[in-house]
């Protein structure tokens, strides 16, 4: 029988991003691992993204899941960031990834927040970026 | 849309970035931002910023990350 692998769910993305906050707040663990969880919810988020959103047509309950796990995604990598700093950075040698890799993934976050739930540019507007840009034209909608 | 060199070194490099284990993130995003400028500059656009890139490719990049998920999805079909 052939394996079939469900895809991720929203309400997973959920239930790991409020348990990470919940540790975060408890100060269960060091702060690396606290950022290796937000690392391991953010790639959740986007696997979730892509098996939903961009494999298939969005859901108005799909948009709305999104606007909010990414949202908070933010806001959690945020205060991370903030807390970091304010510990003088993170102790040397404690993790593998540095706090401008933390950024880097912020801004995949703030790239996906924008491109699908921020304003759309005009038609007329994305024409003349792609041609003059990428000498590209497409034929009129 | 039809496709040019630059725009595909464009979607690699974003593809990269946002596949990247977390150590290797900064890099990509550093490489991915160059690539972003490159055009612009060449393009004599230097106003216009990285967003508003990104925005006039949202679309094409949606259809190249479709594309490539569902190819690393068929790998994965013919190694199970």
């Amino acid at each position: 029988m052939a394996e079939v692998l469900e895809p991720p769910h929203w309400q997973a993305v959920g239930l790991v991003i409020d348990q990470n906050q919940r540790d975060f707040l408890a100060s269960r663990y060091s702060l690396p691992e606290d950022f290796l969880a937000w690392f391991k919810a953010a790639d959740l988020f986007r696997e979730t993204q892509d098996e939903r959103m961009i494999l298939r047509e969005p859901t108005p309950d799909d948009l709305r899941q999104h606007r909010t796990w990414v949202a908070s995604l933010i806001a959690e990598g945020e205060r991370l960031i903030t807390e970091s700093i304010a510990r003088g950075g993170l102790p040397d040698g404690a993790a593998r990834f540095k706090l401008a890799d933390v950024q880097a993934t912020l801004e995949i976050l703030y790239l996906a927040q924008r491109e699908w739930h921020g304003a759309k540019m005009s038609e007329a507007r994305r024409r003349e970026i792609l041609k003059a840009v990428f000498n590209v034209e497409e034929p009129a909608a | 849309m039809s496709r040019n060199p630059q725009l595909e070194a464009i979607f690699e490099a974003r593809y990269a970035w946002e596949n990247a284990a977390a150590p290797q993130r900064a890099e990509r995003f550093a490489a991915y931002h160059r690539l972003l400028t490159d055009a612009l500059v060449r393009a004599g656009m230097s106003a216009a910023s990285h967003e508003e890139l990104e925005n006039a490719l949202r679309d094409a990049y949606r259809e190249f990350r479709r594309a490539r998920r569902l190819e690393e999805r068929a790998k994965l079909s013919r190694i199970r």
